[in-house]
């Protein structure tokens, strides 16, 4: 039995009613329907919202995480006040306060090889909010197992990317992308930067693109979108092949749910991500790391020199005092360069201590007369320990 | 009688932070007139005009793009002048900046 737009139904989706090609039909469809989202952080946010102001029958939320301050600068869901609570609950009391007849079913684990079946099953469509590539592969292997629709975005700086996987004869993720991205393959204190309209604006096409598959409005063509913030034409379609015939999961001898069950997506994606923080706290030999108290006093007592190989937009946001910035990747290229070439102390800081100890290594091959000793822990540790008034960002 | 031709380049996402700009003209020799400058060698040319980045592993799991159709099996495609040819590497939202460290 499908259900029928009830009386204030016709004026909360009025503007969307009487669109060609929409119409009562199309809301009776959206209202039937069913969406997860996976993923309910910058994407999933705005994917969430217009999803549920549309009139989405039931939405899935799938998120293990929970809100912190770093999140609020572009996932708009949440509050100052929500820090600290898990973000399906928190996106869910959002939602339903825009449309509070919505069905919202929440799912507050990660998603894996063991769950991602009987979680996805029950939709029709599904929508990949999320930031890592072991679940982007895990996600297009069900929905090709399942045999639905992925409206996929990915945001990254200025960046993003937007595609709909799985769709008539269109290719799955795995069609497109066989082989995961390079990763760093030495240890980065560096995080990427993401401004809030971008993964914005990659949310909000996914929620678009969701309704226009339900509603009857989608064209079927598979297209990437890729959006640079940056340039003019901002926005381009990149028109995608079909499933590619010998493809391992969708194609004509894909193993589809087999694939599954045998595929390690951490590993094939290059292993787990490294806990950065963790391994820049690590105290290592005493000759060659200095901790943040030490330092501290250190630097009281007598002659030294601070370099900082931060990036160096990083470098302007906040610096021990009489520090000098050397980027990483130039101070590798060029180790002699530094001035000058006294033999007082030198020290080396970064974000989390971890880039330090690469810099310090080289250095102390180019200059064996000087120590030279990189801060455990980074700056962050410098802030905990020594002093809080020290920005963490 | 080998000839140049040009085409236009886009670096997307990690290209683009590779190679630190979003598009070039490149001019490419072509030995076989009939056929073209191969598509399968214009990887070869981008790493020689940019060296000392990662770059090299962003066009491994990158895909190409010409005249915005993605390409198939680049040793199908063949240029012949004129082409907007695009680099488009996965973006997956978490992986480190492979542009920095070498």
């Amino acid at each position: 039995m499908s259900t029928k737009l009830a009386k204030d139904d016709f004026r909360r989706y009025g503007r969307q009613l009487i669109l060609p090609g929409f119409g009562r039909t199309g809301q009776e469809k959206l209202l039937n329907a069913s969406v997860c989202v996976v993923g309910a952080g910058g994407l999933g946010c705005p994917a969430l919202q217009y999803l549920a102001a549309a009139g989405i029958g039931r939405i899935g939320i799938v998120d293990h995480d929970t809100i912190s301050l770093s999140n609020l600068q572009r996932q708009i869901l949440y509050r100052d006040t929500q820090i600290g609570e898990l973000k399906v609950e928190a996106a869910r009391s959002a939602i339903q306060a825009i449309n509070a007849g919505l069905k919202v079913d929440l799912y507050p684990c990660a998603l894996d090889a063991s769950n991602s079946q009987d979680i996805l099953s029950g939709y029709d469509i599904l929508l990949d909010c999320t930031d890592n590539a072991p679940t982007r592969y895990l996600l297009s292997d069900t929905a090709v197992a399942l045999g639905k629709p992925l409206v996929s975005g990915a945001a990254l700086r200025f960046d993003g990317q937007l595609a709909t996987y799985n769709l008539g004869d269109g290719p799955c993720y795995r069609c497109l992308y066989p082989k995961p991205a390079a990763r760093a393959t030495m240890g980065s204190c560096e995080e990427n930067g993401i401004l809030g309209p971008v993964v914005g604006t990659i949310g909000t096409l996914q929620a678009l693109e969701a309704i226009k598959i339900l509603s009857g409005l989608h064209d079927g063509a598979p297209t990437l979108l890729i959006f640079s913030a940056l340039t003019v034409p901002s926005f381009r379609s990149i028109k995608l092949r079909r499933r590619k015939p010998d493809c391992v999961a969708c194609g004509q001898n894909g193993k589809r749910r087999d694939l599954i069950d045998q595929s390690d997506y951490v590993a094939f994606c290059g292993g787990e991500n490294p806990d950065y923080e963790r391994l820049g706290k690590e105290p290592g030999d005493p000759a060659h790391r200095i901790s943040g108290k030490e330092l501290h006093d250190t630097l009281a007592g007598g002659a030294h020199h601070i370099i900082d190989v931060r990036p160096s937009i990083e470098f302007e946001i906040c610096s021990l005092p009489n520090s000098t910035n050397i980027p990483l990747p130039e101070l590798l290229a060029n180790p002699e360069a530094f001035e000058p070439k006294d033999d007082q102390p030198l020290f080396v800081v970064c974000r989390l201590g971890n880039d330090s100890q690469i810099a310090a290594k080289t250095l102390r091959e180019f200059r064996p007369q000087t120590t030279v000793k990189d801060l455990i822990g980074g700056l962050r540790a410098w802030s905990h320990e020594v002093d809080s008034s020290f920005p963490i960002y | 009688m080998p000839h140049a031709i040009s085409v236009s380049l886009l670096y997307f996402a990690g290209a683009f932070s590779a190679i630190g700009r979003a598009s070039e003209s490149l001019t490419l020799t072509v030995k076989d007139a009939e056929r073209g400058f191969p598509l399968s060698d214009l990887a070869a040319v981008i790493l020689e005009r940019h060296p000392g980045n990662n770059l090299d592993k962003v066009l491994e799991t990158s895909q190409w793009s010409v005249d915005a159709e993605m390409v198939d099996d680049p040793n199908d495609v063949y240029l012949k002048g004129g082409e907007e040819v695009a680099v488009i590497p996965p973006v997956s939202g978490d992986i480190p900046d492979t542009s920095l460290i070498t």
